[in-house]
């Protein structure tokens, strides 16, 4: 019995030992936040300035460094400006983050894409214009990539950047096409709706990725990139004047005080996604005024790496 | 299909010997408090505590040989925050053909053993799943005997998980393994 209560002992003492609580070193973060919501056509959104200047407000809160450009002043050309600015200033393990709030959409832009064929591009500062006549067939796909940031090119406009810890979220329509290959299965459809009638059964998909995985440079790489979006691939994001934001914008601004799962003192991208997903699922898409079309889940891509985004209230 | 062929013939010698009247059959629980090291390229080297259970069956096949199938529980805490990133808990179950060798008609005596498992896991707060399949081994001791209908092992597990990303992932802990024959 003697030798029973030893071993006891001794595996709490290594359990706790493993366990034990310090305070983390978290390295310098440098934030990009962009909000667009002029649009020609009618195409005009509400709350993306809202959306960008909370988030910056919040991040700069935290102790992030922030650059916030809005509507005429978040143009494609703008934006590399300002990541090679950044490049100039940030050590190898600085953090940084990367947030949209504006028009998303996808186009055939005639690459070799991710399964459907399609790029996903946000749109940005006077770019819709071009979109369209791509679409009426007087802009090439290289007139848009001149003035939108496509899944790919956005991983290669951040590639510059030296630190490894790269952080995207992006509140728009069809952001989760920005998400690239993963050895995750993630058990959330492209559509929210059509993909709980088509259901896969997850213990086995992952078990196919597994056998089957391969990496590709589609989109935002999984190991490059901690990715979070408003909205599945196939699927439109909201905002609305009952929050005065964007559905998902709105919640994520909640994390700090609501997300916690873990109750480190930290709100990472997982837990983010946690409480943004259930928070859409109850407020809107549970809502009896939102039809089945309109509803959308957000997603997440986090691994293996996991990243801190600030500390909790 | 080797993969499919020493499942198969597990099973079958398993359940032979089931059948045979000398075989001494026991069941139990095993809890497992671990660490879990993980490394991916370009990252730092991090720990994540977790905590695993499972329940067993078993089967004495010789006076020194045990073999037998068990179904696990684990739930791993995510790593500490250094760097501002963390590698995320994990928590799901795992399947596992196991065995031992001892010392036979020695009481107390050391044993060494191991097993192959095929995990299903979830990371915490999210829907995003991962298989693993893992190859163990461990040092044991029997810590108690009661009229051998009770016995309690302490082991020392050693466990590779073989990731498809990771340039380490890999546990060890101490476990207490309860039997009851």
């Amino acid at each position: 019995m003697r030798k029973l209560i030893f071993a006891l002992t001794l595996s709490a003492a290594a359990f706790l030992f493993f366990n034990s609580c310090s305070e983390p070193d978290i390295p310098q973060g440098w934030a990009v936040i962009y909000g667009v919501e002029v649009y020609p056509f009618n195409n005009s959104l509400t709350y993306c300035v809202d959306d960008a200047e909370a988030l910056a407000e919040l991040l700069d809160t935290k102790g992030w460094n922030v650059t916030l450009r809005t509507d005429s002043d978040a143009s494609l050309a703008q934006l590399q400006t300002d990541i090679d600015s950044i490049e100039t200033m940030m050590a190898d393990d600085d953090r940084f983050l990367f947030y949209f709030s504006g028009h998303g959409s996808y186009l055939d832009l005639g690459g070799e894409e991710s399964d459907d064929d399609y790029d996903e591009l946000l749109i940005l500062s006077g770019a819709l214009t071009t979109v369209f006549n791509f679409d009426s067939g007087t802009a090439s796909a290289e007139d848009v990539l001149n003035v939108t940031v496509s899944d790919d090119s956005l991983a290669e406009i951040l590639s510059v950047l030296p630190t490894i810890n790269k952080t995207v979220i992006i509140d728009a329509c069809n952001s989760g096409g920005f998400i690239g290959d993963g050895y995750t299965f993630r058990n959330i459809a492209s559509d929210y709706v059509l993909g709980e009638a088509e259901a896969t059964f997850a213990p086995i998909e992952a078990m196919k990725l597994y056998a089957g995985y391969t990496v590709t440079d589609e989109d935002l790489n999984q190991s490059e990139f901690a990715i979070l979006t408003a909205s599945g691939e196939d699927e439109d994001s909201y905002e609305t004047s009952q929050l005065g934001h964007g559905v998902f914008t709105y919640f994520l601004l909640q994390t700090a005080s609501e997300a916690d799962y873990n109750f480190d003192g930290y709100i990472s991208l997982t837990e983010a996604w946690k409480y943004t997903s259930l928070s859409i699922d109850s407020f809107w898409n549970e809502s009896q005024w939102i039809s089945e079309e309109n509803q959308y889940m957000a997603n997440v891509a986090a691994f293996p790496v996991d990243p801190v985004l600030f500390e909790s209230d | 299909m080797k993969f499919k062929f020493i499942s198969l013939a597990y099973i079958i010698l398993i359940g032979t010997y089931a059948f045979a009247d000398d075989i001494n059959f026991g069941a139990g629980f095993s809890l497992t408090p671990e660490a879990h090291f993980t490394e991916f390229e370009s990252r730092d080297i991090k720990t994540q505590t977790a905590l695993s259970a499972a329940v067993f069956y078993t089967a004495d096949l010789t006076d020194f040989f045990n073999a037998g199938i068990s179904l696990g529980y684990i739930y791993a805490l995510t790593s500490n925050l250094d760097g501002g990133w963390s590698y995320p808990g994990f928590n799901g179950i795992d399947l596992g053909a196991e065995f031992s060798v001892g010392l036979p008609l020695v009481k107390f005596s050391p044993r060494l053993g191991g097993g192959l498992y095929a995990g299903w896991y979830r990371y915490n707060f999210t829907e995003s799943y991962f298989f693993l399949p893992a190859a163990e081994v461990f040092p044991a001791l029997e810590l108690w005997d009661n009229d051998d209908y009770i016995k309690i092992f302490l082991e020392i597990p050693f466990k590779y998980y073989f990731h498809n990303e990771a340039s380490a992932f890999f546990s060890t802990g101490i476990r207490f393994k309860a039997v009851y024959r």
